[in-house]
């Protein structure tokens, strides 16, 4: 009897998701699009007045676009941008290790503090991701199951 | 489901205006109540009353309803006049829909179960369920302006039914829509109705909407009630000339005519009367009468001339409607042209305009009303 509630209850957990907006992980890209302005603008108050302080904001705006974009598609569950997210993943593990300490030459101190926002970003974008990619091959197997029926 | 009891409401509003005078129904349970009438004849003020957007000034109104105690089911009467719309528990589905433009269909028809905290589960089924028995499955992804009148309509629809209050009320709810969809929408709404048991009190100022959807009609005309019936009753039965003209798709022809024993007569003309109306008409001898008589019950069918011989007279054609399957005639009496009567009849007939033409009056369906008061005379 319980394991049918549950079975039942896992059952009506997907079946809401197709009527209903992937609002999570939604709000987790707008958070890391905030931590990864306050990134930039920790990372171009370290900087010296040189041409990379354009080159920064230029990239940093069209990162923001990116995720944003990102967030757009996610919300509405499509698996390729799911995949597309995890590779922004790759890319901020990438800046945090190499582009930082390589381009900018970034202090202790500020490296630091850049390391702790782009590994927050890193966990809230790993885990959501993961919940979203959950959700649609549930919704894909429920599908299927369905169709079967 | 419940019963609504409405006892002497009268609406009095602040600049002395009395916008319903002493307001008595008894709505029994599961039935489709429709209150029509012209336009600022109070059917709105009184739904309104009864939803409790506005306060009542004078009156009481309860719903009576059975309610579950102890396992036992007890009937509860319960005052509604000083509660909030609120606390009713009562469902109203407006004109111009009134769904949220940013939200789906799912959320827009779950949106109250999600206001009272219900568990997340419990709305989804109830959604689910709704919107089958709605056909809005397919729809449940959409924004409302992706969808037609229809299904809008049916989307406000489904946002009350998955309250499930103790009664519905709609507002004119078909307006919006098309002439076809209108009848579509109506007939759904009519089947819904009767599938879900539902009480629903219905306003319109459609009198074929009224006839083809209610249970009972509430004839309304400036605040007051002209008469309770079922359309069969307020058709075949009206209590006063207002009634009399106002149902029906053509309104019933009127004429003055002085009683002259077992027969009326204006001017020339004269008519027969049905042995039923002599006796009926006795204390009228000699004065005059308002005589109503539908424009079906107008013949020029050569058997209904021969049966109605004594109520046969010549009419000059002035207009012909074409509808189709009918046509709609407008006839003067060379005697008295500024008094027309109308006729429906089968468009077989070769009429043609500005010619004459003997009809007959079906004396047995005609009806009287007093000159002074306007009431029937039975």
């Amino acid at each position: 009897m319980k394991i049918d509630v549950k079975i039942r209850n896992k059952m009506t957990r997907i079946e809401r998701t197709f009527y209903q907006t992937n609002n999570v992980p939604y709000l987790v890209v707008l958070l890391s699009i905030a931590l990864n302005l306050y990134a930039t603008i920790v990372l171009l108050n370290s900087l010296s007045t040189t041409y990379l302080i354009a080159v920064t904001i230029l990239f940093n705006i069209f990162v923001t676009l990116f995720l944003f974009l990102c967030g757009i598609k996610v919300k509405v569950y499509q698996l390729s941008w799911a995949w597309i997210l995890f590779g922004f993943v790759g890319f901020l593990i990438f800046r945090t290790h190499f582009v930082y300490d390589m381009l900018y030459k970034t202090s202790d101190e500020v490296f630091s503090q850049l390391f702790v926002i782009n590994y927050l970003m890193i966990a809230v974008l790993v885990v959501t991701n993961i919940l979203t990619l959950i959700r649609i091959y549930n919704q894909r197997l429920y599908k299927k199951v369905m169709s079967r029926k | 489901m419940a019963e609504l009891i409405i006892k002497n409401v009268n609406k009095v509003y602040p600049n002395n205006v009395q916008a319903v005078f002493d307001f008595n129904l008894h709505i029994n349970d599961g039935e489709f109540i429709v209150l029509v009438g012209p336009s600022g004849c109070g059917k709105s003020t009184m739904l309104r009353m009864i939803v409790g957007l506005e306060k009542i000034t004078s009156g009481e109104m309860v719903i009576r309803d059975y309610v579950e105690k102890d396992g036992k089911k007890v009937l509860e009467e319960t005052v509604i006049n000083n509660l909030s719309p609120g606390e009713r528990d009562i469902a109203m589905v407006f004109q111009n829909y009134a769904l949220y433009p940013h939200m789906t269909v799912y959320n827009n028809i779950g949106i109250s179960l999600k206001l009272k905290h219900e568990d997340k589960f419990f709305i989804h089924d109830k959604v689910m369920a709704t919107s089958n028995n709605i056909g809005l499955m397919e729809y449940l992804n959409r924004l409302p302006r992706q969808l037609s009148g229809g299904q809008r309509q049916r989307v406000a629809l489904g946002r009350t039914i998955v309250r499930n209050p103790k009664i519905f009320l709609m507002d004119e709810p078909l307006s919006n829509l098309d002439a076809k969809l209108r009848v579509k929408t109506r007939t759904e709404i009519v089947l819904l109705q009767k599938k879900l048991g539902v009480t629903v009190v219905y306003v319109t100022h459609d009198q074929i909407e009224a006839m083809t959807m209610a249970d009972r009609i509430v004839v309304m005309n400036n605040g007051y009630v002209q008469q309770v019936g079922t359309p069969y009753e307020v058709y075949h039965k009206p209590n006063n000339m207002f009634v009399a003209g106002f149902i029906g798709s053509l309104p019933m022809n009127m004429l003055r005519v002085c009683v002259e024993g077992d027969y009326v007569s204006q001017g020339d003309r004269r008519w027969q009367l049905a042995s039923k109306d002599i006796q009926i008409l006795k204390p009228y001898v000699g004065k005059e009468v308002m005589m109503g008589v539908r424009p079906e019950n107008i013949s020029i069918h050569p058997e209904d001339l021969k049966q109605y011989q004594a109520s046969t007279n010549e009419y000059h054609i002035d207009f012909i409607d074409m509808l189709g399957c009918d046509l709609h005639v407008r006839m003067y009496n060379p005697e008295t042209p500024n008094v027309n009567i109308v006729m429906q009849t089968s468009s077989e007939y070769d009429l043609q305009k500005n010619t004459s033409i003997s009809v007959a009056f079906k004396m047995d369906k005609v009806h009287f009303f007093d000159v002074d008061s306007e009431e029937r005379i039975s």
